[in-house]
C-alpha cells in the first residue's frame, strides 16, 4: 500500500508499522477508540474537492502570471519604443530652454544682432525652421512653479507670427487685417513646438517608471501604469525634438502709473531673444519700448496689445533691413 | 500483541520472572502513550504484583515489628518512594528460595563496594520516574498536546536506556541484566527508529545565520548563510510530500494537519519498541528496592551505627548479633544503643529478663526486624551478624485492649497462645513479650512453662521476655527443659539499665524505680490527697 508518509530510507520494518499505523491507531488496536472520524467516501470527495479547488486557483494563478507578464512586455515594448525619441541632443536643448527661463529675471545684459541675421533673406530662413517660443512677464519666470504656468500660457502670439509673417506696413488698418490672417487656424501649422511638454517628459522618463513596471506583481497595477504612459502623450511632447531655435520675449514691468490698456498692454520694455539650441549662438538679444499711445481708441478697446506687437515685429525686421551691408538693400 | 514476547528485567529474583502480567500492563501502557488518563499506573501495577514465593506468614509479625513504618521512615530519602506499598510486601514475604536472597546480598553487596554503580542506579531512578511521570500525566498538556507528551516519553525511554547501556558496564551481580537489556534494545530496529524520530524532532533542519546590530541594540540586517536538512534521517521529506501526506490522512479519515502525521509516525515508533516497556514498570520497583536499602543504611552511619549484610549459617550455631539496634528508634529520632546478643546456637529458646523500660521489647522488634531484614537479601540493623534461616516468624509484642474482645485478659493470653500453636512451623522464629503476664504468677507460670516446654517440640528460635523472675530463675537453676537459654538486661552502678544484654536471670524488675520515675511512690500520692483536701476546706 503506497503512502506519502513513506520513503526509501525508512527500514522495512519500521514502513510496516507505519503502514499498520494508517490502518488503524495505536489505541484502537489496544481495544480502545479509533481516532479516525467519517467515512473514506465523504472525506474523499472532501479531498478531491480541495484538491479540484487547488488545481483551478492554480491554474487561474498560472494564466494571470502570464497574462501580466504579457501585459508588462506589451507595455514595455511602448514605453522603450517611445522612449527612444528622447535621446541626449534633445535633452540637452531641453534643458537648455529650461535654463534660459530661470534666468529671465537676471539684468539685461545688452543688444546684440549676430551679423549673419542681417543678411538678406537671413532671418526669414532662420525663422522658417520649427521653433519655440515663450513670452511672459519677466516676474512669471522667478520660481520653477511660477515658470510652469507662464510657459504653460504663453503660447505663440502677435509678436513671433508678426516676426515669421511680417504686415506690409505699420497703417493701423493693415496691421488689422495683417492679426486677421495671421490667426487663421491653420496659418502655422508644423512652426511652433513646445518645449514643457519635453521637460514634462524628460522628468517622467526620469522616474523610474520602467524598473516600475519590471516589478509590478499585480494587473490593477500595471493597468494604472499603462494610463499614466498614455496621460504623458510622450508622442505629442516628442514634436519639439525637431526644433532648434528658440524664441524669447520676457516683458518687464509697466512703469509706475503708468496707464494699461483693457488688454494689459501698457508702455513697457520687453526683451526679445532669439537663441540656436545646439550652440551657443545668440542670434538676436534687443529691448525695445512698446507703447500703445499710437493706436486709436477704437482698436486699443481690444487689439492693444497685438497692434503694439506686430508693429514691434515690423519695425524689428526693418531696423534688421537697414543695417544690412551696403549693396544688399 | 498476542503470544508476544516481554524482554524481561528482575533485579530480585535468581530466576528472572513477571511478577505483573505483561500483556495486561502493555494494554495499559498503550493507552497511557495514547493519551489515556492513568495515574497511578506504576504503584497500582506493583501493589498487585505477586512475590516471589515465600514460607512467612506477614500476618504473624508485620504488625507488631511495624514493617511498613520501618519501611516508609528509614527506606525513603530525599523524597518519597513510590512503590512504598510494594517494598514493604517484599520486605514482609521472604523469599523461599536462597538463591534469590544471593541474588539481592550480590547486588547490595555490589552497590556497597562502588559508589559509581550507587550513583548511576540513582540517575537511572530518576529517569524511572520522568518515565512514570511522563506517562501518567494527567494534565492539561496531555489534553491538547499529546504528542509532545509521546515525544517526551520516548525521549525518557531513550535516556534510559542509554543509561542502561552506560553506566552498568562493569556490574557482576543482578545489575548486569540492565547492560543486557540496554543492548537487545539498542541493537533493535525499532529504537533505530525512535532515535531518528527524536532527531527529526530536535533538529530537522540547522540553520546558520549572521545579525548585524545597530548601535540602538536593534537588527539592522539578517542574513541566511546556511542552511542544512538531515536528509539522511528517514523522517525528513520535502514539504510537497509533507502536503501530500496530509491529504492522505485526510482521506483515512484522519485530521489534516502535521500534528496528524507526526502522530502516525509516533505510532510506528512506538510500536518498535512497545515490547520494551513493561519491564520497566517492576524494574521501577526493583531499583526503589535497593536504593530504599541502601538509603537506610546510609542513615544508620549517619547517626554512627553500622549495618551489615549477614553471614547465614545453620540452626546448631552459634547466633551472633553484634551491634545490633532497633531501626525504629532510629526512625523516631532517637539513637538507638547498639548491643551484642550472642547464644551458642540458634535453635534455642531465649528467655529474657530485666527491669521496666529496660529495653527488652526493644530487643525483641530489633531481632525480630534484624531476622526479616536479612532473610529478605538486605542490610540488618547490626555491625556483625551470624542467622540461621528461619521458615517463619511470628510476633507477639503487643497487647490491646478491645471493646469487644470476647475474653477477660487471661482469656485473650490463652487465645494468644493457641494461635501461636495453630500457625507455628517448625523451624520458625517466635518472638513473645511478657507471655502470661495477665493472670497471677502461680497460675502464669503454670501455663509459661507448659508453652516452653511444648514450644522445644517445634524447634523454634524463640525470645520471650517475662517478669516471673523467680520462676525464670528456677528454670535456670533446674535445666529441665532443654534449649533454654537466658539472658538478663545489664544494669549499671545505680541500678540503671544500660541496654546491654548478659547472661542470667535478673534479680529485680525495679519496679519501684519506674514507679518513682513515674510518680508513684507513697510520698508522691500523699502529696497528692493532701493538695486536694486543702483545696476542698478552701472551699
Amino acid at each position: 500500500m503506497p503512502s506519502f508518509l513513506l520513503n526509501e530510507r525508512m527500514n522495512p520494518e519500521l514502513k510496516r508499522r507505519v503502514r499498520l499505523s494508517l490502518k488503524s491507531d495505536l489505541r484502537e488496536r489496544a481495544g480502545g477508540q479509533s481516532a479516525r472520524q467519517g467515512h473514506w467516501a465523504v472525506r474523499a470527495m472532501m479531498v478531491l474537492g480541495v484538491i479540484g479547488l487547488a488545481s483551478f486557483l492554480t491554474v487561474t494563478y498560472r494564466q494571470s502570471r502570464a497574462e501580466l507578464a504579457r501585459e508588462r512586455a506589451q507595455l514595455l515594448s511602448a514605453y522603450q519604443r517611445q522612449a527612444a525619441v528622447f535621446d541626449a541632443a534633445f535633452r540637452a536643448r531641453t534643458e537648455k530652454v529650461e535654463r534660459l527661463l530661470a534666468h529671465a529675471h537676471e539684468p539685461y545684459v545688452g543688444d546684440w544682432i549676430d551679423p549673419g541675421i542681417r543678411q538678406a533673406g537671413a532671418l526669414d530662413a532662420l525663422l522658417a525652421q520649427p521653433l519655440s517660443y515663450v513670452r511672459g512677464p519677466i516676474r512669471g519666470f522667478l520660481s520653477d512653479a511660477e515658470r510652469r504656468q507662464t510657459s504653460k500660457e504663453a503660447g505663440p502670439e502677435a509678436l513671433i507670427r508678426c516676426l515669421v509673417d511680417p504686415p506690409a506696413s505699420i497703417k493701423e488698418s493693415e496691421l488689422l487685417r495683417h492679426l486677421g490672417r495671421i490667426y487663421q487656424p491653420k496659418r502655422f501649422v508644423g512652426r511652433f513646438y513646445d518645449f514643457e511638454n519635453a521637460r514634462g517628459a524628460f522628468a517622467f522618463l526620469d522616474s523610474g517608471f520602467e524598473d516600475e513596471v519590471r516589478h509590478v506583481e499585480r494587473m490593477k497595477q500595471l493597468l494604472a501604469q499603462s494610463r499614466e504612459l498614455r496621460e504623458q502623450k510622450l508622442g505629442q511632447a516628442a514634436e519639439a525634438r525637431q526644433v532648434r531655435l528658440f524664441v524669447s520675449v520676457f516683458d518687464e514691468p509697466k512703469d509706475r502709473g503708468a496707464a494699461a490698456d483693457f488688454d494689459g498692454e501698457a508702455v513697457h520694455y520687453l526683451r526679445l531673444s532669439v537663441l540656436d539650441l545646439d550652440t551657443p549662438r545668440v542670434w538676436l538679444r534687443v529691448r525695445r519700448q512698446v507703447d500703445p499711445q499710437w493706436i486709436s481708441e477704437k482698436s486699443r478697446l481690444a487689439y492693444s496689445r497685438e497692434l503694439d506687437s506686430c508693429r514691434l515685429a515690423y519695425e524689428l525686421r526693418q531696423e534688421l533691413r537697414e543695417n544690412q551691408p551696403q549693396g544688399e538693400k | 500483541m498476542a503470544g508476544k514476547s516481554y524482554p524481561l528485567v528482575d533485579l530480585l529474583e535468581a530466576v528472572p520472572k513477571w511478577r505483573v502480567d505483561p500483556e495486561a500492563l502493555d494494554t495499559q501502557l498503550v493507552f497511557s502513550f495514547a493519551g489515556s488518563t492513568t495515574g497511578g499506573l506504576f504503584a497500582d501495577t506493583l501493589a498487585a504484583a505477586t512475590l516471589p514465593p515465600s514460607s512467612w506468614e506477614s500476618e504473624g509479625f508485620v504488625h507488631d515489628l511495624f514493617v511498613e513504618r520501618l519501611v516508609r521512615d528509614c527506606f525513603c530519602g530525599a523524597g518519597p518512594l513510590v512503590t512504598l506499598k510494594y517494598i514493604t510486601r517484599l520486605i514482609a514475604r521472604p523469599p523461599a528460595d536462597l538463591a534469590t536472597i544471593e541474588t539481592r546480598r550480590r547486588v547490595l553487596a555490589e552497590l556497597s563496594s562502588s559508589p559509581h554503580l550507587l550513583q548511576e542506579l540513582k540517575r537511572l531512578h530518576t529517569q524511572l520516574l520522568a518515565l512514570k511521570g511522563e506517562m501518567e500525566g494527567t494534565g492539561q498538556r496531555e489534553r491538547w498536546d499529546v504528542h509532545r507528551k509521546q515525544l517526551d516519553i520516548l525521549a525518557a525511554f531513550a535516556a534510559i536506556v542509554r543509561l542502561m547501556e552506560s553506566g552498568f558496564g562493569g556490574a557482576q551481580s543482578a545489575l548486569s541484566q540492565l547492560t543486557a537489556f540496554a543492548s537487545r534494545v539498542t541493537e533493535s530496529e525499532g529504537f533505530a527508529s525512535l532515535v531518528s524520530l527524536l532527531s527529526y524532532d530536535s533538529k530537522q533542519a540547522t540553520v546558520d545565520f549572521r545579525v548585524q546590530m545597530g548601535a540602538d541594540g536593534r537588527v539592522r540586517q539578517l542574513e541566511l548563510l546556511r542552511l542544512d536538512e538531515e536528509v539522511e534521517n528517514p523522517f525528513v521529506n520535502p514539504a510537497w510530500r509533507r502536503w501530500a501526506a496530509k491529504l492522505e490522512l485526510l482521506v483515512r479519515g484522519y485530521r489534516f494537519s502535521h500534528a496528524e502525521v507526526m502522530a502516525r509516525l509516533l505510532d510506528a515508533v512506538f510500536e518498535g519498541v512497545r515490547a520494551f516497556f513493561p519491564c520497566l514498570v517492576p524494574l521501577l520497583g526493583d531499583v526503589e528496592f535497593y536504593l530504599g536499602a541502601t538509603q537506610f543504611r546510609a542513615r544508620a552511619e549517619a547517626a554512627g551505627l553500622s549495618m551489615c549484610l549477614p553471614s547465614f549459617v545453620s540452626s546448631a550455631e552459634p547466633r551472633r548479633l553484634i551491634g545490633l539496634f532497633n531501626p525504629l528508634l532510629l526512625s523516631a529520632g532517637t539513637r538507638p544503643v547498639p548491643c551484642d546478643l550472642v547464644t551458642d546456637r540458634h535453635d534455642t529458646t531465649l528467655l529474657i529478663t530485666g527491669p521496666n523500660s529496660g529495653g527488652k521489647t526493644r530487643l525483641l522488634q530489633a531481632v525480630g526486624l534484624a531476622q526479616l531484614l536479612a532473610q529478605s537479601g538486605l542490610f540488618v540493623p547490626a555491625r556483625e551478624a551470624q542467622l540461621s534461616l528461619a521458615q517463619g516468624l511470628v510476633v507477639s509484642l503487643i497487647q490491646e485492649t478491645y471493646a469487644d474482645q470476647p475474653e477477660g485478659r487471661l482469656g485473650m493470653e490463652l487465645m494468644r497462645i493457641r494461635a501461636l500453636f495453630e500457625k507455628l512451623p517448625v523451624g520458625a522464629i517466635v518472638i513473645l513479650d511478657e507471655l502470661c503476664s495477665g493472670t497471677n504468677p502461680s497460675e502464669g507460670e503454670e501455663i509459661f512453662e507448659l508453652v516452653v516446654t511444648m514450644l522445644a517440640e517445634l524447634k523454634p528460635q524463640a525470645y520471650i521476655t517475662t517478669h516471673f523472675l523467680e520462676f525464670a530463675a528456677r528454670l535456670e537453676r533446674e535445666r529441665r527443659i532443654p534449649g533454654l537459654r537466658f539472658v538478663q538486661v545489664e544494669l549499671g552502678q545505680h541500678h540503671e539499665p544500660t541496654y546491654q544484654f548478659v547472661s542470667g536471670v535478673a534479680k529485680t524488675s525495679l519496679a519501684h524505680h519506674a514507679a518513682a520515675r513515674l510518680g508513684v511512690t507513697g510520698d508522691q500520692l500523699m502529696a497528692l490527697i493532701e493538695q486536694k483536701l486543702r483545696l476542698g476546706r478552701g472551699h
